[in-house]
């Protein structure tokens, strides 16, 4: 098992919590509002990226969109190692319920 | 008007900025997350206060940002070290060519910087020095103690300094005796002045009474060895005790080479005249502190019109004020004794040769590096493929060089370590380096981005602008067969070694020219006695002998008389200056015309013990009372200028009154070969002798110096007995030439090494591209000398076109150089075919070593190759 950093953990639930529809904007909201304070874009950009690398979360990416300029959204979402119920995985031992 | 139907977008500027931080996979993306809270925000509250969200997210998010920034270069150098160290460990011979070659050249580099250094910062240290003048009198740096009372007169002058001209007592210490060394005088003002570091004393107190004396450490350390020196008393002449009152660092980079310094209050005693410093005594080179703020100019007019007025008989005279830090440089002073000077020229040239030499290692390091292009051909279209651009191409293969650049670098730092100690005695300087001085350190980094952008930028440009497609096909060929870019590094490589080789034969030929030129006088087996204590005449040893009721000279003839009991000792003449170094010069009023001649004043055995030949007349002689001082020999080059044929009986006046010339001698070098035979006159008068020369059989050398040191001791125990060779004292003429000559050398050995060891790479590396060719060739019946003759007619050619660009600017360099010399070899075609065939040969062997290898491999192998 890996360790993760506080924010790390954070963001990882946040990623859990949103099913799927997991993107930049997204996370931020659930965050700033599951933590009570605003989070900055870039504030989860490093967290996301080393749960990424470390197997947690994945990324797919979505059909371009007009809106956002013809860029397709990345989308996160848990892998099997990421997901709680899988034993022993630092989400499960968190109650839901902070969230 | 379709401008206007576009929703204003988020500041530009944070844009840019955005984008520049979002080194990511997804940096699009995560570009448009921004811009998405901007048009939520300019939807929800309008534009204004979208930008201002947008403004505050930039902010908020700017050290995530820059967390992420790092994070993801990060992770590209780790890939980009990874391959650079793969790639070093996979041409481990390549490799090491280009780590050794820049070593060499950067070591070369820097010990040459530090000589640089050292020539330039001579003088610069002085705190004052911008307002330090030296006085100087038409050609001549010194000038007559009677000019300070003018001196003193000008409130522009806020302190000034004369230090006597050079003299050579003998000191004692305790019951040791010393010749002294490099020993002034000079006023108290001195250390107001200049600046030098006191180790013992205090610079007010120094030289503020008679019979001080200041010495730098090392003098202190010769005269008192370990004792300190204090207090202690150094006696000059055997008359004068001087009391040491200050140890002073060795002053190194000061242009005057002073290692004793007495108080210049002491001089109308030690002279003997207590009226000396109103006397019109020559030869004392004369410092101005000027007020800041004063116009040079017009202060020079009215101190050169107040000087003037007191020269009387003498009539006026030229005077200039050259500003303290030219001194060091300065080449146009006929008479500046004791001052260091520095050779521009030379700096010049040094500096031109460091770059060289580096720049042959850095086109080592460029041809090797795009010689193997094709290596990196695939990595190079896959990083391109996966989206790499140029810059970060760019950016990879400059860091490739510069981590090579750096492992040189250590290198180069300790072989330049380990080779300091003998380049600072090739170059004669002490030369240290100081590890942590700013401009050391601003050196070594120049060096360094010096190397790597030269040697990095080329192979960078190049291989970044490889064409994937092309490369992917395939094995590209094209970057070995047509590499004009290679041919002209190689060209101007060779071009460079070849004009560094002829350089060095046209400097070892002139060199060796001076050594060997017949000079007109004999100088073998010749020693050169400095005369001191009781041989030398000053004022005290007359006053002392006419005391003890001897007479003038006589102490002289008996030192000679005693030499000559030895049949070991063919003859003895006592001599102002060593005849090769000649300066002494009177002025003669002919037919009313002043006519400057060089003199030599010696005695009528000058003539034999030299060797000299007359031409016309007859020598001097012992026996005609006239012949001294007033009668004289001249050398042919005077015959013309005098006007006049002086055999008969014509006469002029001379320092002695109404003079006649009584023979002509053939011309003979009196001065050293950079100028050319003036004319000069020998005469009489062993008075102002000051060296007795005295020639010896070649047969029993050891016993005829000993038989005239022992004469000496009996004659004049109170002085060290001390000798030279003329031949040695002669040498020492060309010193800088010899020096040059070796330095160069050095140099034009390490540009060859370079080129060659580039050559050797390049050549080993093309012999494996063609080991297919020469296979195949080979079974189809090629001889292998065929082969060695396919492998090595190309870089024949480059080194034939090299002489091409190298002969002209040789010639142009090397026939200037030789132009400072009124005696020279003649520029022939020698040097020059020889450095051209010197070049072809060696780099003939160089490639020859690899295509032999590859000509007589098994052909089976070759073609199973890959």
């Amino acid at each position: 098992m890996k360790l993760l950093s506080r924010n790390e953990e954070i963001i990882l639930l946040a990623v859990w919590r949103l099913e799927g529809d997991a993107f930049g904007i997204s996370i931020r909201d659930q965050v700033s509002e599951a933590t009570g304070y605003q989070w900055s874009l870039g504030a989860i950009y490093v967290p996301l990226d080393k749960l990424t690398r470390k197997g947690y979360i994945a990324k797919s990416y979505s059909r371009p969109t007009a809106r956002r300029g013809g860029r397709s959204k990345v989308l996160y979402d848990l892998t099997a190692t990421g997901r709680p119920r899988d034993p022993g995985l630092p989400v499960e031992r968190h109650s839901r319920a902070r969230i | 008007m379709i401008a206007a139907r576009i929703p204003p977008g988020p500041p530009g500027v944070i844009r840019r900025l955005i984008r520049f931080f979002l080194r990511h996979e997804d940096a699009g993306g995560r570009e448009a997350e921004f811009e998405e809270i901007f048009a939520e925000e300019a939807r929800a509250q309008g534009f204004n206060s979208a930008r201002r969200a947008y403004w505050i997210q930039f902010v908020l998010s700017l050290p995530g940002l820059i967390m992420n920034f790092i994070m993801w270069e990060a992770a590209m150098l780790k890939n980009y070290l990874t391959i650079a160290w793969r790639n070093i460990l996979k041409n481990k011979g390549i490799s090491f060519i280009n780590v050794a070659g820049l070593a060499l050249g950067i070591a070369c580099s820097l010990l040459i910087f530090l000589w640089v250094d050292g020539e330039m910062s001579t003088d610069r240290a002085q705190p004052k020095g911008d307002r330090i003048y030296r006085l100087e009198e038409g050609d001549w740096a010194e000038l007559q103690t009677s000019y300070r009372k003018v001196l003193e007169s000008f409130p522009e002058i806020e302190k000034y300094v004369q230090f006597s001209s050079w003299e050579k007592p003998i000191l004692r210490v305790g019951e040791r005796l010393f010749d002294s060394m490099n020993l002034v005088f000079a006023d108290d003002t001195i250390f107001d002045i200049f600046e030098f570091t006191f180790i013992r004393g205090n610079p007010e107190q120094a030289l503020a009474d008679p019979y001080s004396l200041v010495l730098t450490r090392s003098e202190a350390r010769r005269l008192f060895g370990s004792e300190d020196p204090m207090g202690q008393t150094v006696t000059l002449d055997n008359a004068f005790p001087f009391i040491v009152t200050g140890v002073v660092e060795d002053p190194d980079d000061f242009h005057l080479k002073w290692r004793a310094m007495g108080s210049f209050k002491s001089l109308p005693v030690v002279k003997g005249r207590p009226r000396f410093l109103d006397e019109k005594n020559d030869n004392f080179p004369t410092y101005l502190l000027l007020r800041p703020q004063t116009n040079i100019a017009v202060f020079m007019d009215k101190l050169a019109a107040a000087i003037n007025a007191t020269r009387g008989s003498d009539g006026p005279a030229q005077f200039r004020l050259r500003p303290f830090r030219d001194i060091y440089f300065a080449r146009d002073l006929v008479r500046d004794n004791g001052v260091k000077h520095g050779n521009m020229s030379l700096v010049v040239l040094f500096s031109a040769v460091a770059v060289l030499v580096l720049l042959i290692a850095c086109v080592n390091f460029i041809n090797l590096v795009t010689a193997r292009s094709s290596s990196r051909a695939k990595e190079i279209s896959i990083r391109k493929a996966a989206g790499a651009v140029r810059k970060n191409l760019l950016v990879q293969f400059l860091g490739e060089t510069s981590l090579t650049v750096l492992a040189a670098l250590v290198l180069a730092l300790v072989l330049v370590a380990a080779f300091l100690p003998s380049f600072a005695k090739l170059t004669g300087e002490p030369l240290d380096a100081d590890w942590t001085a700013g401009k050391w350190i601003v050196g070594i980094l120049s060096v360094f981005l010096f190397t790597a952008l030269v040697s990095g930028l080329g192979p960078a440009l190049y291989l970044s602008s490889l064409e994937p497609v092309a490369l992917m096909k395939g094995r590209s060929r094209r970057p070995v067969r047509r590499a004009p870019f290679r041919t002209v590094l190689t060209v101007f490589q060779f071009a460079v070694a070849t004009f560094l080789i002829i350089g060095a034969l046209v400097v070892l030929g002139q060199v060796n020219y001076l050594k060997t030129r017949g000079l007109g006088y004999d100088r073998e087996q010749i020693l050169l006695v400095p005369l001191k204590g009781e041989l030398k005449e000053t004022p005290q040893v007359l006053r002392a002998r006419i005391q003890e009721g001897k007479t003038f000279g006589e102490t002289k003839g008996v030192f000679k008389r005693r030499l000559l009991q030895n049949p070991d000792i063919r003859g003895v003449t006592f001599i102002c200056q060593s005849p090769g170094e000649l300066t002494n010069a009177n002025t003669w009023n002919v037919r009313g015309e002043r006519r400057p001649m060089i003199i030599m004043q010696t005695d009528p055995d000058f003539m034999d013990v030299m060797g000299l030949k007359l031409v016309d007349g007859r020598n001097l002689s012992w026996d005609i009372r006239s012949d001294m001082a007033l009668n004289y020999l001249v050398n042919e080059e005077a015959v013309p200028f005098l006007g006049l044929n002086p055999l008969f009986g014509e006469t002029f006046q001379a320092n002695f009154g109404e003079s006649r010339i009584v023979g002509i001698v053939k011309n003979f070098h009196f001065q050293s070969l950079h100028q050319k035979i003036e004319p000069m006159a020998i005469v009489w008068f062993d008075g102002w002798t000051d060296t007795a020369a005295i020639k010896i059989s070649g047969t029993n050398i050891a016993g005829a110096i000993a038989h005239v040191q022992n004469v000496w001791n009996e004659v004049n125990p109170q002085a060290p007995f001390s000798y030279t060779f003329m031949n040695e004292t002669i040498g020492k003429l060309y010193a800088a030439e010899i020096r040059l000559a070796r330095i160069i050398n050095i140099f034009v050995s390490l540009a060859v090494f370079l080129s060659c060891l580039g050559l050797f790479g390049l050549s080993a590396y093309i012999a494996v591209q063609k080991t297919k060719e020469i296979g195949i060739r080979k079974v189809l019946g090629a001889k292998a000398s065929g082969i060695v003759f396919l492998l090595s007619k190309d870089f024949s050619k480059r080194v034939l076109l090299a002489n091409l660009f190298a002969w002209p600017m040789a010639y142009f360099l090397a026939e200037k150089w030789l132009q400072g010399f009124a005696y020279r070899i003649r520029l022939g075609f020698g040097p020059f075919l020889l450095a051209s065939g010197f070049a072809l040969l060696v780099s003939l062997a160089t490639v020859s070593f690899q295509s032999v290898k590859a000509a007589t491999a098994n052909p089976v192998d070759a073609i199973r190759h890959e």
